[in-house]
């Protein structure tokens, strides 16, 4: 960046330009995003298939998430230790791009778990298919992703970090009734 | 090289180029095909210089194949960015007009910190975006719930509950009368 040879005041001007728009609390919250050691970016499954394929893109983590959990006790009792909070929900028209996101899904698989991430579970039904894996020390859980490949050619990539209680965002869901997902079940 | 040559030139050197064309599968040209061939046929180092060629060929060719690791990756990246950066020229010296550029910069970095520090850029959320975050954040969590749930469900009905206890009961095992069977 700012390798504009002919004209050394505009590069200044441009440098200066680009520190002042970019160097904000937003990008400052990005990196530590990106340092944060269970979050996954699903920014790659869009790239793959494009916005009209997407129907939910959730992306909540720094300053609103803190701004949040302030003003909504139920969500810190359950979930306080959160940072991070990213889903990306596709529904795909066409085989070839379906079959594209699946093979997405594997790698995505494939690479946490060589990154230390456990699959905790994989439920393989008829044409659907659930898994979660998760990232854990000693101590406590710092990542958790949800992949759902669905027999309706819907996708789910879902990504939480932070310190994670499983038990307690487990109980969420008796609380919130989320339609569609129907390959993840009721819970009861 | 050339394929209509004399084969009186085409000695080892040219012989050897024309073997990795043909083990790369390359379009080559008939003539040269026959002047390596009839070289093949006079030259014993190259005969053994193309089967040598023609085992590690095969070698290779049977490995399977290896997925490149995540670093390996990283790296490639790191150096194909940085590759493509020039460095910025450092031949102009400071005059009036470079100040008076910088200055009115400075100015535009100074109004936009206060932008954000007025909360208008990125600082504070509004009702709004909390409402809206809060509605996807439990769209998030309850999904993830679910999925927990399921992990719950597949860990101790399906395996533990149905397979384990079923196959107890298959088991020959004669329970006491106080215990009863699974």
């Amino acid at each position: 960046m700012c390798h504009v040879n002919r004209n050394p005041t505009a590069t200044t001007v441009g440098c200066l330009l680009l520190l002042a728009l970019f160097a904000s609390p937003a990008v400052a919250q990005t990196t530590r995003l990106e340092n944060l050691p269970g979050y996954v970016d699903g920014a790659a499954f869009i790239d793959l298939v494009g916005d009209d394929a997407v129907t939910v893109e959730v992306s909540i983590h720094g300053s609103l998430l803190k701004a949040l959990l302030g003003v909504d006790p139920d969500l810190k009792a359950m979930a306080g230790g959160l940072e991070s909070i990213h889903a990306v929900i596709l529904e795909i028209q066409d085989e070839d791009s379906a079959t594209a996101v699946k093979d997405l899904m594997r790698q995505v698989e494939r690479r946490l778990m060589r990154q230390g991430w456990q699959r905790m579970v994989r439920v393989k039904e008829q044409d659907s298919e659930v898994k979660v894996l998760v990232l854990n020390d000693e101590a406590s859980i710092h990542g958790l992703v949800v992949l759902v490949a669905g027999d309706d050619n819907e996708f789910v990539f879902a990504n939480i970090a932070g310190v994670l209680d499983l038990a307690a965002i487990a109980k969420i869901g008796e609380t919130f009734d989320i339609p569609g997902l129907d390959e993840l079940g009721n819970g009861d | 090289m050339s394929g209509s040559g004399n084969s009186a030139d085409f000695g080892c050197a040219e012989a050897r180029r024309a073997i990795q064309v043909a083990l790369d599968a390359d379009l080559m040209e008939a003539g040269e095909r026959r002047h390596m061939e009839a070289h093949l046929a006079e030259c014993a180092d190259c005969r053994e210089h193309d089967s040598e060629m023609r085992a590690i060929q095969h070698a290779l060719r049977s490995l399977s194949p290896l997925e490149l690791p995540d670093q390996a990756l990283q790296e490639v990246w790191v150096r194909t960015t940085r590759a493509g950066q020039r460095p910025t020229q450092r031949t102009w010296g400071p005059s009036w007009r470079n100040l008076a550029a910088v200055a009115a910069a400075a100015l535009i970095v100074a109004v936009v910190g206060v932008m954000q520090w007025d909360g208008r850029v990125s600082g504070v959320p509004t009702d709004e975006e909390l409402r809206r975050a809060a509605s996807d954040a439990r769209v998030v969590l309850g999904l993830t719930s679910r999925a927990l749930r399921r992990t719950e469900q597949v860990a101790f009905r399906d395996v533990l509950a149905d397979e384990v206890s079923g196959a107890l009961r298959r088991a020959p095992i004669e329970w006491p009368e106080t215990v009863s069977a699974p």
